[in-house]
């Protein structure tokens, strides 16, 4: 890294200064970027054509990102801009090989929540009353988060996808659709069906303390 | 009128704040009326903050390492001349 450019700061908030620097080719401003959004199109990029291929549709994408960023009119954050050069990229190589994601299958609910109902949809089963009323209680000891992390593993891969650009990057369902590419409706259902199955979870864990190892049989 | 299995939906755009004023009101009808939903909503919103704030979907283990980023700049730098 260049002395110079490493002595000036990046400021994570400040898109345009970033991409003036990226275009610029400033060493500093490329180091943060893969730092900072590499993981985040690495996830993403496995839970669309899986893990084997993944590191090499990131790399496409870095390159396809470095040539389109002088056109880049910023009506999207960075961020959200890269991740749907990911998302394409990931599609695209899917489309090659003869895949196709299938959102019948993404949208599958493992929650096995609509069982939970009688016919007028009144309650059936309705969810316990949990002891612990904060995340940190619900975590001690250390078993739920095997079991979370394990359920969270299984969903359907989109509905994980669509759970981290929810819940950990703070994406609103409008910028998730764009990323994804797919409706708003449907990345209402797989953000639900996503969360019903990590609330079940945690239900059941919390009647019996045990992980929930039933999967809700396909309709 | 809503119905409990309605609410499983309707409480999650609730909670995302996602609903017009009417469904809203709806929504809120049916708390006031049924535990099980009110129960529902409250370990709903539990549920989702322990995923914001729990290492449940960190993909932090998947940042690049030292080396792995000066490779991945080199080559970009590369690409740019």
């Amino acid at each position: 890294m260049s002395e110079l450019n490493a002595a000036v700061p990046i400021e994570p908030e400040d898109d345009s200064e970033l991409i003036r620097r990226l275009l610029d080719q400033d060493e500093a401003a490329y180091r943060h970027v893969v730092k900072t959004y590499h993981g985040s199109m690495l996830y993403l990029a496995r839970r669309i054509v899986g893990e084997k291929i993944a590191d090499e549709v990131v790399q496409e994408a870095w390159l396809s990102v470095m040539r389109a960023l002088p056109k880049f009119e910023q009506r999207s954050k960075l961020k959200t801009w890269i991740l749907t050069i990911v998302s394409n990229e990931a599609k695209n190589r899917l489309r090659k090989e003869k895949r196709h994601i299938s959102l019948e299958a993404m949208t599958e609910d493992q929650s096995g929540m609509a069982d939970r109902f009688d016919s007028s949809g009144h309650w059936a089963e309705p969810a316990s009353t949990w002891q612990a009323d904060s995340p940190d209680a619900l975590l001690s000891g250390g078993q739920l988060s095997g079991c979370l992390e394990q359920a969270i593993v299984e969903l359907p891969d989109l509905q994980a996808a669509t759970l981290n650009l929810k819940e950990k990057q703070g994406y609103s369902l409008k910028e998730i659709c764009n990323i994804l590419d797919v409706s708003e409706s449907n990345v209402r259902v797989l953000l639900h069906r996503a969360r019903n199955k990590v609330f079940t979870v945690i239900d059941h864990f919390q009647m019996t303390g045990e992980c929930c190892t039933k999967t809700a049989p396909h309709h | 009128m809503l119905n409990c299995k309605d609410m499983t939906t309707e409480a999650q755009s609730f909670v995302d704040g996602e609903l017009g004023l009417w469904r809203r009101i709806q929504v809120r009808f049916h708390l006031f009326v049924c535990k099980y939903c009110r129960r529902y909503l409250l370990q709903l919103k539990l549920t989702i903050g322990t995923l914001q704030q729990s290492d449940l979907l960190d993909d932090e283990s998947l940042n690049p390492t030292e080396s792995e980023i000066d490779d991945l700049v080199a080559r970009l730098k590369q690409h740019d001349k």
